[in-house]
């Protein structure tokens, strides 16, 4: 057919649902009856075209009919609501925040007049809105459903709380919490079929990968303090990182490259997860077609 | 009538219609029409959610055949189903018959 309007619909309709986990067959079923309806007006006497355009008005505007297939979800509770939308914003705000502290640990890098002390506040701003996006996605994605989730959320909480008190746990609190707000962010979305979380599940995914990437940087300085003969475990590794004349020194451009550069590229790649997740949290229409069922049945 | 005065009542229609046998959801949502008499005029699309509801809820089951090139989805009803749906025609006769008694007005009135 030179001009398909089932098939513009199908696309609308598909923009209207993205990355639903159940998409091919929402659509497939969508399409089966477009096209027995469209067939069944045709043989009524309408032609091609108006058959389609009647078949298509009868079965709603696609927006409407998306409402409605959000509204009953995969999982039971994996709806939008104003809350999920709020943490939507938020979720861009801690990316953006995440996106501020980079600057930061760069410039205290190359110039050495950000010290930690300084780097933290804005660290406990950037992960308090991160668990806060946190729990809004988790609730999209229909609750603490299960102990591993719980378990994980409960030691991000932890962590953020050792945050406060960064004397004790140092610079690791950071990479610790990062692990486990990401570990949450992957048990959450992946235990969501709901879809809408397919790119920011993706992107969250991949900013794991920063994790062994640390691990094999911190493998290499091992090796190389080793091989100098100055291994010690109470070792200051920002003073090591001043003294060695920084990045000149093969220790100190160790530990940029491997530790600080993976932490920085890892923080991008968290900060770009949680805008992208923000951005599709906040754009989802909260559904108001919630009737026409009964209690206990959605 | 509209949609919105079928909120609360399309599960228990749905039921109904598919107590009959399995049917996919055009055949459905054609029945719903003829045997309300035209009454019901609600999107066609939106009766689709509902039927994905109820399957996840454990009332329908669906199976997938190929007709015609095309994939399509026949619903049946489960033994929760028909106790779901009897549960709700009781509930539905017993709710319809106290507002007709409220419509009919007292009782000395037809006296």
């Amino acid at each position: 057919m030179e001009h398909d309007l089932i098939e513009a619909y199908l696309v609308e309709l598909r923009h209207g649902l993205p990355g639903r986990a159940d998409l091919d067959d929402v659509l497939a079923e969508v399409e089966d009856h477009l096209r027995l309806k469209a067939s069944r007006l045709e043989a009524g006497g309408l032609d091609q075209l108006e058959a389609q355009h009647r078949a298509l008005e009868v079965f709603g505007n696609p927006a409407v009919v998306a409402r409605a297939f959000i509204a009953s979800p995969d999982v039971p509770g994996a709806v939008p609501t104003r809350f999920t939308k709020f943490s939507g914003l938020v979720a861009i705000a801690a990316g953006l925040a995440w996106i501020n502290l980079i600057g930061l640990i760069e410039f205290g890098l190359v110039t050495m007049l950000v010290s930690a002390s300084t780097v933290r506040p804005f660290a406990i701003g950037a992960v308090a809105l991160t668990v806060i996006a946190l729990v809004g996605s988790v609730q999209r994605a229909g609750g603490f459903r299960n102990l591993v989730i719980r378990l994980v959320f409960t030691g991000a909480a932890i962590f953020a709380l050792a945050l406060a008190v960064p004397v004790w746990m140092g610079d690791a609190v950071l990479v610790s919490l990062l692990s486990a707000v990401s570990l949450l962010t992957i048990l959450a979305l992946r235990g969501s079929r709901t879809g809408q979380f397919g790119r920011g599940r993706a992107a969250m995914v991949f900013q794991g990968a920063w994790v062994p990437t640390i691990a094999l940087s911190t493998l290499i300085v091992g090796w190389q303090l080793w091989a100098l003969d100055v291994l010690d475990w109470t070792i200051d590794y920002d003073a090591l990182l001043s003294t060695t004349g920084g990045a000149a020194g093969t220790v100190g451009w160790s530990m940029f490259v491997g530790t600080f550069g993976a932490l920085v590229l890892g923080i991008a790649v968290f900060a770009t997860g949680l805008i992208r997740l923000g951005l599709t949290l906040f754009r989802e229409p909260i559904p108001d077609f919630d009737g026409m069922s009964i209690s206990g049945a959605g | 009538m509209k949609g919105d005065a079928l909120k609360g009542h399309l599960d228990l229609l749905v039921l109904s219609v598919l107590a009959d046998g399995p049917q996919h959801g055009y055949a459905v949502i054609e029945a719903l029409r003829e045997r309300s008499e035209q009454a019901f005029d609600l999107p066609e699309g939106t009766v689709y959610p509902a039927l994905h509801r109820l399957e996840k809820a454990g009332l329908l089951i669906s199976e997938w055949s190929v007709v015609g090139g095309r994939r399509r989805r026949t619903y049946r009803l489960t033994p929760s189903g028909g106790t779901a749906l009897a549960e709700l025609r009781t509930a539905w006769t017993d709710f319809s018959s106290a507002v007709t008694r409220v419509l009919r007005g007292p009782a000395w009135n037809t006296t």
